[in-house]
């Protein structure tokens, strides 16, 4: 008798090779993303987080022509590469609409389903809690990649354009691929991990409003009153731009050392990724 | 008949789908099914009815007055919804408890009431337990339970027997049976024939948005003149009485039964097939053990009308 | 039935059940998260690590920051929105309908209990920061004063968000993100801008009535320009009931589907 393939994960042992796929996860990542598309006020949510991309566009344009005058005080600003795309990612209105973007595609990924109780769903089929979350991820860091990592290669590419010049420094395209990505998956997890926490969706998006907002107000009052900028390690935003300056070798905003800000945001990713994955099992145990 | 609900070419849809379309239907006291599949409208009517909803096209009085915005109404009304819904943090007493105090009853009497239909729905004993704890046919119970605790003239129940086990069946077939009984109307809808079947003989049929029929079900079979009729005769001489059958007009075709015990008549005169049945049987001593309709019930109906 | 008497029915139970939510150990938590500042700086204090007096000013810069511009805004926010959301995501709105008592009836009794809930949390939290603060001046009329201002204004704050937020709840779905919008985008970036335009906003009329010269505190005002008390207050209360009665207005008229895809 012919031996079959499994694709079966239940609790019975069977004669068979079981096949595995390393793509177990994209089926949700797929779906995901088509959902977040399709909701009410994307579209404008997705302008509005490409609206810094253009600006700099411009200013990188504005670089190249001064005898047009515009966008003169950004001009100056970007000095260099390094600050140019130092301030690009870590400047205050992207960060919020990051904000905005992770509230609007990741805030219900977890909790929907647990309002809707889908885990029964999800693990009645052959699909480990590794390949749930890392669909789930892959949903955020698609659109948060999409405002910041893609962004910045065209910013790249656009300046050597403009500029009539193919150079570019090695370092400087690490960075450009580095800090989104430690940015995006930082903010992933930490979405994902506060999605987890209750089927009401509206509560986890004030809750991940908060954990962004406080966190800058607190770190501002105890450096009003303690006068010590490490206290800005508390700081969501501060901590972001400290990390763009620590991998751009620019400024730091903050006077602690900006590798710290790295290690922080890595640290708490790498929790949060581990609080996720205990709290699926749970749920998986449950289903 | 007086009726207590009254819909006039009641139209209403959600964007670009279509809810129901052109209804006009009267229903007085007494129980009335609705029927259809899932999607033909039978919520989308039922919640208008029940004031959730705004006609777009139309009108639908219950007692003579418009229903959206018109909370006095609910007085008389009782309305057991379909979703699998409920405050999940509150026990079913206190669920209960705070309704029938919004339907106005106060201290005793609310106690009372309350008391009353959580024992008519059996879920006296798990009062005090959280709702979120309840199965989901003690929840269907409780929803039930929230649309009578106040005795209204009319009940409107939209799926009421959905996840419910089937000894609550029966007392729910019976609790609505004597709600009917007692001159209250009662409009139910379900996608479930037999359990409408039990209830009422009085059905409208919805597809699609529109009524196909309404009417007693056996009238509406009547009716259906087009559609040959099916007449199952079980006896110990099937080929001997169809000899005497198959001469008849009005007798369409006759196929026996693989077990060779049972013929099977298509006729479209269905009265005149009896009539002339009996007297063959009289005259002939045929022994005869069990004559059904096969297709005289909801679902041969409801097939027919919608073309499947 | 009474309209009265059902929306204290509906203000009593919904109040109680709002005080058992999980939801609502968060919130305390993060209403105790200032007290709990206020307290590490008054010890600091005490023990010489900070100067005399910084506590005070502490004080006026967590109430501002803190609560003014972060703490009431959000629970209003939430609160506000999630009196007729939550009914519509779980589906529950169809048994505040389907009984004798008018929607303006529902949705205020709902509006009390939420209200009311934010308002304990905030109360208790500035009582909490100001004893703490204030702990050698309580014998002392003006601290009281400043306590009774902060209050006063915090309570019409979360009056004027809390209804506008319940309009914008009544109205649409996706109130949320629409007010965190509103609040940490337009009124953030209208502060930048002179003139009658901060006016557009609730924050400046919030900020008038605080005991914050302008200029002061620079990270916290930008562009100040504050109007006369009486103004303020009046606006406020007049914007708030102006909500409230656009939240009636809508949820008395708009028909809710409960779609599945809630």
């Amino acid at each position: 008798m012919k031996q079959m393939d499994i694709r079966e994960k239940g609790y019975r042992h069977w004669e068979g090779e079981l096949k595995f796929s390393h793509f177990n996860w994209l089926p949700i990542t797929l779906n995901g993303v088509k959902t977040v598309f399709r909701k009410k006020y994307a579209k404008l949510i997705f302008s509005l987080s490409a609206s810094t991309f253009f600006v700099f566009l411009a200013a990188v344009y504005a670089s190249t022509k001064p005898e047009l005058k515009i966008l003169g005080e950004l001009v100056r600003l970007l000095k260099s590469d390094a600050e140019l795309f130092k301030t690009f990612y870590a400047n205050g209105f992207l960060i919020f609409m990051l904000v905005i973007l992770t509230i609007f595609s990741g805030a219900d990924l977890i909790s929907a389903d647990l309002k809707s109780k889908a885990f029964p769903l999800y693990f009645a089929r052959p699909l480990s809690r590794g390949d749930y979350l890392t669909g789930k991820f892959a949903i955020m860091l698609f659109y948060l990649l999409s405002f910041t990592l893609v962004p910045g290669i065209l910013l790249l590419l656009f300046k050597m354009i403009f500029s009539g010049s193919l150079s570019f420094s090695p370092l400087l395209f690490l960075g450009i691929l580095v800090f989104p990505l430690i940015v995006c998956v930082f903010l992933a997890s930490l979405t994902l991990a506060l999605s987890i926490l209750s089927p009401n969706t509206k509560f986890i998006q004030i809750a991940i409003f908060l954990v962004y907002m406080f966190s800058n107000n607190l770190a501002q009052i105890l450096k009003a009153i303690f006068k010590s900028d490490y206290f800005f390690l508390v700081s969501l935003p501060g901590n972001i731009q400290q990390l763009g300056s620590f991998i751009f070798g620019t400024k730091p905003a903050f006077n602690f050392p900006a590798w710290l800000s790295a290690l922080l945001l890595t640290a708490i990713s790498a929790l949060a990724i581990c609080w996720l994955s205990w709290r699926i099992k749970k749920a998986e145990a449950r289903a | 008949m007086t009726a207590v609900l009254k819909a006039e070419k009641l139209s209403k849809w959600y964007g670009n789908i279509l809810g129901i379309s052109d209804i006009n239907l009267e229903i007085g006291s007494g129980i009335t099914g609705l029927l259809g599949p899932n999607g033909a409208g039978k919520s989308t009517f039922l919640k208008i009815a029940a004031g959730l909803l705004k006609p777009k096209i139309g009108s639908l009085t219950v007692f003579g007055a418009a229903v959206f915005g018109n909370h006095q109404l609910f007085r008389r009304i009782g309305f057991c919804p379909e979703h699998d819904s409920a405050y999940m943090e509150m026990s079913g007493w206190q669920f209960i408890l705070l309704l029938a105090r919004l339907h106005g009853f106060a201290g005793n009497e609310a106690g009372a009431r309350s008391e009353k239909a959580l024992d008519t729905v059996g879920l006296l004993d798990s009062k005090d337990r959280e709702i979120k704890g309840y199965s989901f046919g003690m929840r269907q119970r409780l929803r039930l339970a929230s649309s009578i605790l106040h005795e209204p003239e009319m009940l409107m129940l939209d799926e009421p027997l959905r996840g419910v086990d089937p000894l609550w069946r029966i007392k729910i077939i019976k609790l609505i049976k004597d709600y009917g009984k007692q001159g209250r109307t009662v409009i139910i809808s379900s996608h479930i024939l037999p359990e409408i079947e039990a209830m009422t003989s009085e059905i409208v049929l919805i597809h699609q948005g529109k009524i196909f029929a309404k009417g007693d079900i056996h009238r509406i079979r009547g009716l259906i003149d087009s559609h040959p009729h099916q007449v199952s005769i079980r006896c110990l001489q099937p080929r001997q009485l169809a000899q005497k059958l198959i001469d008849s007009d009005f007798v369409l075709s006759v196929d026996f039964d693989k077990d060779g015990h049972s013929l099977t008549v298509k006729t479209n005169q269905r009265d005149l097939f009896f009539t002339v049945l009996i007297g063959l049987i009289a005259e002939s001593g045929l022994e005869i053990e069990e004559i059904t309709s096969p297709d005289d019930n909801l679902q041969a109906v409801f097939d027919y009308l919608i073309g499947k | 039935m009474k309209k009265q008497n059902a929306m204290l029915i509906i203000f009593a139970s919904f109040f109680k059940s709002g005080f058992k939510a999980k939801r609502m150990r968060v919130f305390i938590l993060l209403s105790l998260i200032p007290v709990v500042l206020m307290l590490a700086a008054r010890v600091m204090e005490t023990a010489g690590s900070l100067v005399a007096d910084a506590s005070a000013d502490f004080f006026a810069k967590v109430m501002l920051v803190l609560y003014f511009q972060l703490l009431i805004p959000v629970l209003a926010l939430f609160f506000g929105s999630t009196i007729v959301n939550e009914e519509l995501d779980n589906k529950t709105l169809v048994y505040l309908t389907t009984v004798p008592v008018s929607r303006r009836a529902v949705l205020l009794g709902k509006y009390l209990a939420a209200f009311l809930q934010a308002a304990l949390l905030v109360g208790g939290g500035f009582l909490l920061c100001f004893l703490a603060s204030a702990l050698t001046r309580l014998g002392e009329a003006a601290a009281w004063e400043e306590l009774a201002v902060f209050l006063g204004t915090a309570l019409l704050a979360l009056f004027c968000y809390s209804s506008l937020f319940t309009a914008a709840g009544a109205f649409m779905k996706k109130s949320v993100l629409i007010g965190l919008f509103f609040v940490f985008g337009w009124e953030s970036v209208v502060q930048y801008f002179p003139g009658v335009t901060q006016k557009f906003t609730i924050i400046h009329w919030i900020k008038s009535l605080l005991p914050v010269p302008p200029g002061e505190g620079g990270f916290l005002i930008f562009q100040l320009q504050p109007s006369p008390a009486l103004e303020s207050v009046l606006m406020l209360l007049g914007a708030g009931f102006v909500f409230l009665f656009l939240a009636v207005f809508i949820f008395e008229r708009k028909e809710y589907i409960l779609s599945d895809n809630a």
